[in-house]
C-alpha cells in the first residue's frame, strides 16, 4: 500500500495556471487592512476529491468549497478539464504524474523506465496545456529489490532525458518527498536536485510525509528556493505510536503534529508564495471539502 | 556455511551487578567478547577481562556522544572529551573501535546544523584516534540523522581519515530501509556489526517502537541476504548482539544462552 492508496481516493491532481513563483506577491509589506496574512493560493489534489459527478461537477464543488485551484492528474481528457476549469473559475497550478508508482524511473527493467519517462513527458505536456507551472514526480521507489544507490542513478538518468522538454515547455519537474524509502535526508534531497544543474528541476514539498522521521520546517529551510510547490498534509506521531505506522495519517488538518506556525514561518523565510495544496482525506462530500478549505485557510493564517 | 565472525554481546544486556559478574555471564553463555560502555573503572574491566578470557572488540560511547550536535558549545566540548575518554578506554582494553552516536536531529536541532556540528566536533577527536590506533565508528540509531546510506557513506568519507568508519546496526534501518543495501553501500567503512531484530508487521500494527519487540529470526531481517552482503564486502570482524527486547519470565542467564544460540543460527545462514 502506498500513501495515495491510503487516502481513500484514487489518483489525481490538477491545478492551475500558476503565477510564476516570485511575481507580485511579496508578502513582506504588511497591509494595514485585514487581508489574508499570506498571498498563497489554496489548492486541492484531484485524487482526494471524493464527491460524485463529472469533472465539471467536481470542479464546481472545489470552487464552492473555497479553493482557488486543483492539482490534476496527468493523462486526463485535457479539453474536458479545460472546459471544467474555466466554467468553475479555477486554476491548475500543478499536475501529478499518473504512473510514477507503477512504472517508476528506478525500475530494473529499462522498458518500464522508458514507459515511466514517456508518462512524465505526457504530464509535462498536460501541465503546459493547463498553464500549470510544475509536474509532481515521485522520482524512484526503493524496495528490497531496488537498492537505494541504483534508484539514485537510474532515476537521475531518466529525469535528465525529460529536462529538455521541461525547459522547452517552461514547466518544472517537482520531486515530491513521499514514503518511497528514498531521499530520506533533506541535505541529500537538495543535492539530488542540484545535480541536475537546471532550474527546470525543483521540489514539491509534502509536510505530512516528513513527520515520521523529521521536521518539515527544517526541510523547507534546507530546500529553500528549490521548493516549487507545497502539499498540505497532516500526520500524528501519537497515532502512529499507539495505533500503527499508517494510522499517523488518519488525522484532520490542525489536529496532528505539524507545527504549522513554525512551518509557515519557514515558508515565509524562504520567500515561497506559490500554492498550498491539500492532500488529505475527508474530501468525500461538499461539507468535507469546505472543512478542508477552511482548515487550509487557518493553516495559512497561522 | 560457517563464517569466521566472532560473537559479542552488548554489555548492558548482561545480567549481574558487578563488571565481573556480567563478564562471567556473557562468557558462560558462549560469547567470545563483550562491548562495554566507556567511563567504567578501567582496572576493574581489565581484571574481569583477564578472569574470563573475554575479548573487548568495541567500547560504546553512545551516551556521551549524543551531545555532539548540541547547540551549546560547552556541551559539544564535553561530548568530544567523552569521545577521547572512550578512545583511551578502548586502547587499554585492546578494542579496535568505539561506538559513536552522531548526535541527533530534533525539532530544536536541525538536520543541517547537526551535520556541520557533528563533523566539526568529531574532527577534534580524530588526531587522538589516529595516534592510539582506535577507530571512531558511527552507528545508525534512531536519532533522525544520516537516514540515507549514501549520505552515511559520504559523511564518513568527508573526514578523509582511516580512523573514521561505521558501526552498522542491522535492526535499526528496517523501519526505513533494507540492511543488505546499507551493508553493500557502506562496504569497507563497516568496522563493527550490531545484530538486532525488527518486525515491520509490528511497526505497522502497533507503532515504530513495537517493531523491536520480536525474537531473533522471527522479524523482517532477511538474514541469508544480510549475511551474503556481509560476505560480499569482505567483513570478518565481530557480530555483537544488541538485544532490544527480552521475553517475559525467562531467567536472564537462560536468555543469554538462547541469544547465543540464535546468533549461531544467524551466522550460519
Amino acid at each position: 500500500m502506498n500513501r495515495r492508496e491510503f487516502l481513500n481516493a484514487g489518483a489525481g491532481a490538477l491545478a492551475l495556471a500558476a503565477l510564476a513563483p516570485g511575481t507580485s506577491f511579496a508578502a513582506e509589506e504588511k497591509p494595514a487592512v485585514a487581508a489574508p496574512k499570506r498571498a498563497i493560493k489554496k489548492g486541492i489534489m484531484w485524487g482526494t476529491v471524493g464527491v460524485a459527478g463529472s469533472v465539471a461537477e467536481k470542479m464546481k464543488a472545489i470552487k464552492a468549497a473555497g479553493f482557488d485551484g486543483a492539482e490534476m492528474m496527468s493523462h486526463m481528457e485535457v479539453e474536458e478539464v479545460l472546459r471544467a476549469r474555466d466554467a468553475a473559475g479555477l486554476a491548475i497550478p500543478s499536475v501529478c504524474n499518473r504512473d510514477h508508482w507503477s512504472k517508476p524511473l528506478s525500475h530494473p527493467d529499462p522498458k518500464v523506465r522508458e514507459e515511466g519517462l514517456e508518462s512524465l513527458k505526457q504530464a509535462l505536456r498536460d501541465a503546459k496545456r493547463y498553464g500549470a507551472s510544475s509536474v509532481l514526480l515521485v522520482p524512484a521507489v526503493v524496495s528490497k529489490e531496488v537498492a537505494y544507490d541504483d534508484a539514485y542513478k537510474r532515476s537521475q538518468a531518466e529525469i535528465r532525458k525529460a529536462i529538455p522538454l521541461a525547459e522547452e515547455l517552461g514547466v518544472k519537474i517537482a520531486i515530491e518527498n513521499v514514503w518511497n524509502h528514498f531521499l530520506l535526508s533533506p541535505l541529500e534531497a537538495a543535492r539530488y536536485v542540484d545535480e541536475f544543474d537546471t532550474p527546470a528541476v525543483g521540489w514539491h514539498f509534502d509536510a505530512g510525509n516528513i513527520l515520521n522521521y523529521g521536521w518539515p520546517e527544517q526541510w523547507i529551510r534546507i530546500l529553500g528556493p528549490r521548493m516549487k510547490m507545497f502539499h498540505i498534509k497532516e500526520f500524528s506521531r501519537k497515532k502512529r505510536d499507539s495505533e500503527g505506522l499508517w494510522k499517523g495519517f488518519d488525522v484532520k488538518l490542525l489536529e496532528g503534529d505539524n507545527d504549522w506556525p513554525a512551518i509557515l514561518k519557514a515558508v515565509d523565510d524562504i520567500g515561497y508564495h506559490s500554492w498550498a495544496i491539500t492532500e488529505q482525506g475527508g474530501g468525500g462530500s461538499p461539507e468535507g471539502l469546505k472543512d478542508l478549505a477552511d482548515r487550509l485557510g487557518k493553516i495559512l493564517a497561522s | 556455511m560457517k563464517r569466521n565472525l566472532k560473537k559479542g554481546l552488548w554489555y548492558s544486556s548482561a545480567p549481574g551487578g558487578s563488571v565481573l559478574e556480567k563478564f562471567q555471564a556473557v562468557k558462560a553463555a558462549g560469547f567470545d567478547g563483550i562491548e562495554p560502555p566507556s567511563h567504567l573503572d578501567q582496572e576493574e574491566v581489565l581484571r574481569a577481562r583477564e578472569a574470563t578470557g573475554l575479548a573487548i572488540p568495541s567500547v560504546s560511547c553512545g551516551k556521551h556522544s549524543r551531545g555532539l550536535s548540541h547547540p551549546d558549545t560547552a556541551q559539544r566540548t564535553e561530548a568530544v572529551e567523552g569521545l577521547k575518554h572512550a578512545l583511551r578506554d578502548a586502547k587499554r582494553y585492546g578494542a579496535s573501535s568505539i561506538l559513536v552516536v552522531a548526535g541527533g536531529v530534533t525539532q530544536q536541532v536541525s538536520y543541517a546544523d547537526a551535520y556541520q556540528r557533528v563533523q566539526e566536533s568529531v574532527r577534534q577527536a580524530v588526531p587522538l584516534a589516529e595516534e592510539l590506533g582506535v577507530k571512531l565508528a558511527f552507528e545508525n540509531v534512531w536519532n533522525h540523522f544520516l537516514l540515507s546510506p549514501l549520505e552515511a557513506a559520504r559523511f564518513v568519507d568527508e573526514f578523509r581519515s582511516p580512523a573514521v568508519g561505521w558501526q552498522f546496526d542491522v535492526g535499526n534501518v528496517i523501519n526505513l530501509g533494507w540492511p543488505e543495501q546499507w551493508i553493500r553501500i557502506l562496504g569497507p567503512r563497516i568496522l563493527t556489526l550490531h545484530i538486532k531484530e525488527f518486525s515491520r508487521k509490528k511497526m505497522n500494527e502497533k507503532g515504530p517502537y513495537a517493531g523491536f519487540a520480536v525474537e531473533f529470526l522471527e522479524g523482517d531481517n532477511d538474514w541469508p541476504t544480510v549475511m551474503k552482503a556481509v560476505d560480499a564486502i569482505g567483513y570478518h570482524g565481530w557480530a555483537i548482539v544488541e538485544p532490544a527486547w527480552q521475553p517475559k519470565d525467562v531467567d536472564p542467564a537462560v536468555r543469554l544462552k538462547q541469544i547465543s544460540a540464535k546468533l549461531d543460527q544467524i551466522l550460519a545462514t
